[in-house]
């Protein structure tokens, strides 16, 4: 069902993946707690490639046609899964930045008034 | 003898209850300046800071915009004390739990110049709060991984107390710490991190006492996340070049 050329493939690509995710993480480009699903996402291609039984196996317990489709389901749920993790996180950042803009108008408010009451002396 | 800089990094997240106990204890240790990192509570701790500041040069205030958490906290403390070149800085918590008594004990390795990071560790003397049984199951946990990965660093590589946040770091670690310092549960990782850049690290040991209110921050199913997150961090830092800086480069 999977040739041997496919399992090939995914194997090296996936480990070039992972090794470069961390040699993101050792130059700390990447912080951990956001790394964690891609890694999940590379660690379950390698263990396909290797054991494509497992994803035959798989298929059939959910009535899956096609062992292919379940790979695209499965990778599809991760991918989604990772975008609503970045959503979540974005919106907090928003926020965050928000905060951050509205507190340094109020310094340099303070600031102003600070200087103007330096140059009335 | 050279005049040193102390001062003392004290990270409070709604601590309201128990700040003034602490800033109180800290009024007759005349030779340490305080900074208070108010980490954007909701409660009263920034009022009893100000008010404490008022009758005390000493004190100063910082308050976080947001909440960043312990690391973000800490960190902010230490580029504090790097701004206003600060000799020495020691880490205490802000729930009452470190005792000022110990305060020249931690720091006396440092203007010795025999450790670059003293360690205030609970478990050598075993005098007071020991803490709860499955937090030092994963204490030593920590304790024999460093010593794993660094063990033929400073004095053995043996470090007991790996969660304690009673700590003192000279003008290198406070240089390193501005620079660097790990958002969540940093004490595991930060110990692991100074073993791996060879810098000399002691333990001392200090009496906790429990605290006095309010509720720790790390609970029973965080504990478990909190292992993992640890262990992957460390790990990941023990990938980096120990002849290099903090992200291993030359």
């Amino acid at each position: 069902m999977v040739s041997t050329e496919l399992q090939v493939i995914l194997l090296v690509l996936s480990i070039i993946g992972l090794v470069w995710l961390i040699r993101c993480l050792k130059n700390q480009s990447l912080e951990v707690k956001y790394t964690v699903l891609w890694f999940a996402l590379g660690v379950l291609f390698v263990i396909l490639a290797l054991f494509p039984n497992v994803l035959l196996i798989l298929s059939q317990f959910v009535h899956i046609q096609v062992p292919a489709n379940m790979l695209f389901l499965v990778g599809f749920f991760v991918l989604i899964c990772i975008s609503f993790m970045l959503t979540l996180f974005i919106s907090k950042t928003a926020a965050n930045v928000r905060r951050l803009n509205q507190e340094i108008a109020i310094l340099q408010g303070e600031l102003n008034k600070y200087h103007s009451r330096n140059e009335e002396k | 003898m050279i005049f040193l800089k102390k001062i003392i990094i004290i990270p409070a997240y709604n601590e309201a209850e128990n700040i003034e106990t602490v800033l109180g204890e800290l009024e007759s240790y005349l030779d340490f300046d305080i900074v208070v990192v108010n980490d954007c509570s909701t409660d009263e701790t920034a009022k009893i800071c100000e008010s404490y500041k008022r009758n005390n040069p000493r004190i100063s205030l910082l308050n976080l915009p947001f909440n960043l958490g312990i690391g973000g906290a800490v960190q902010t403390g230490y580029i504090y004390a790097k701004r206003n070149n600060y000799d020495i800085a020691v880490q205490m918590d802000g729930d009452g739990q470190h005792d000022p008594q110990n305060l020249s004990d931690i720091v006396e390795p440092i203007i010795q110049n025999q450790a670059d990071m003293v360690i205030g560790s609970r478990f050598i003397q075993k005098s007071g709060f020991q803490s709860t049984r499955m937090r030092k199951v994963g204490i030593g946990f920590f304790s024999r991984m460093i010593k794993v990965l660094w063990g033929d660093g400073y004095g053995g590589g043996y470090i007991r107390d790996t969660t304690s946040g009673f700590r003192a770091v000279g003008k290198r670690g406070i240089m390193l710490f501005s620079d660097y310092y790990p958002a969540d549960y940093p004490e595991p990782e930060t110990n692991a991190l100074m073993m791996r850049l060879g810098y000399r690290v002691c333990e001392v040991p200090v009496t906790m006492r429990s605290r006095k209110y309010g509720r720790s921050s790390i609970g029973i199913i965080n504990s478990a996340w909190y292992m993992i997150k640890v262990t992957i961090a460390i790990l990941i830092d023990a990938l980096r070049d120990s002849r290099g800086d903090v992200h291993g480069k030359h």
